[in-house]
């Protein structure tokens, strides 16, 4: 079934920097582990320096990674939070279910309740 | 793209061909259909129930928005079990779901309901989603060492 799920502006914001797969393959390289320079996140892709660090832009500005202040290089890590709400997301496909079938419960007995006085 | 499913049972105090009627019927359906504090107008659900036939249910939410569903049925052999499902244009990280409803009759007639929501993601999700753990995990490593 194909649900609207109301969201909320952070998850918005984590979808919207998700929805890059370039984004998305930047993630899964610092997902492997610790901190990377712009210089070492653009070494697999056929793209500038620059497009990269425009991408890492909006990563930031999502909060799904942070990047060193100190250093010239600025390297990049990985914020697990946003993440974990996205997944969330996912777990909310059950509680719609389960809202679902306590509601449904409540309209069985109203349809039993009918069925009983045609008897 | 990668799998997720979500299996939620539930048993109700209903037969079976009752139950079946609640969730296949639109008259049945406009009465609730929906997460609370939605509602959905009877004018606004259109099935055609029968393999491969499409289904379109718009909710309204409280703010008074329109949230419209639809996709098509897969299998359907009634009063035991039926599917529907679609696929997402506008959501970048869920390209899929197919959910299926298992009706099965118990003694006193109470039916048992299996609702399984099989999602298809993309693949980086969940790999991301382990990483985020981990990460946290790491995290509280030197916090416990103090």
């Amino acid at each position: 079934m194909v649900e609207d799920v109301p969201t909320n502006a952070q998850l918005d914001r984590t979808f919207a920097a998700l929805a890059d797969p370039t984004r998305r393959a930047i993630l899964a390289r610092l997902a492997q582990g610790g901190e990377a320079t712009v210089n070492e996140l653009a070494e697999p892709f056929p793209f500038s320096v620059q497009a990269i660090s425009k991408h890492l832009k909006v990563l930031e500005h999502a909060g799904l990674i942070t990047r060193g202040r100190t250093a010239q290089l600025r390297p990049s890590r990985l914020e697990s939070q946003p993440l974990r709400e996205a997944t969330d997301w996912l777990e909310q496909y059950r509680q719609i279910w389960e809202g679902r079938l306590d509601r449904l419960t409540l309209h069985l007995d109203d349809m039993q309740r009918k069925a009983s006085r045609h008897d | 793209m990668q799998e997720h499913t979500i299996t939620i049972e539930r048993i109700l105090d209903a037969p079976r061909e009752l139950v079946w009627r609640a969730f296949t019927e639109p008259d049945e359906l406009t009465k609730w259909w929906g997460p609370a504090g939605f509602t959905t107008p009877r004018e606004k659900i259109e099935v055609d129930f029968k393999p491969g036939g499409t289904f379109r249910l718009t909710m309204i939410g409280p703010d008074g928005q329109e949230y419209p569903n639809y996709g098509h049925y897969g299998i359907v052999e009634p009063s035991e079990r039926f599917s529907f499902g679609g696929t997402m244009d506008d959501n970048p990280m869920m390209k899929s779901v197919e959910t299926t409803i298992e009706f099965m009759a118990l003694e006193d007639k109470l039916t048992k309901v299996i609702v399984s929501s099989r999602m298809v993601c993309a693949e980086e999700l969940l790999v991301m989603a382990t990483a985020g753990w981990n990460s946290q995990l790491d995290k509280l490593a030197p916090v416990l060492a103090g």
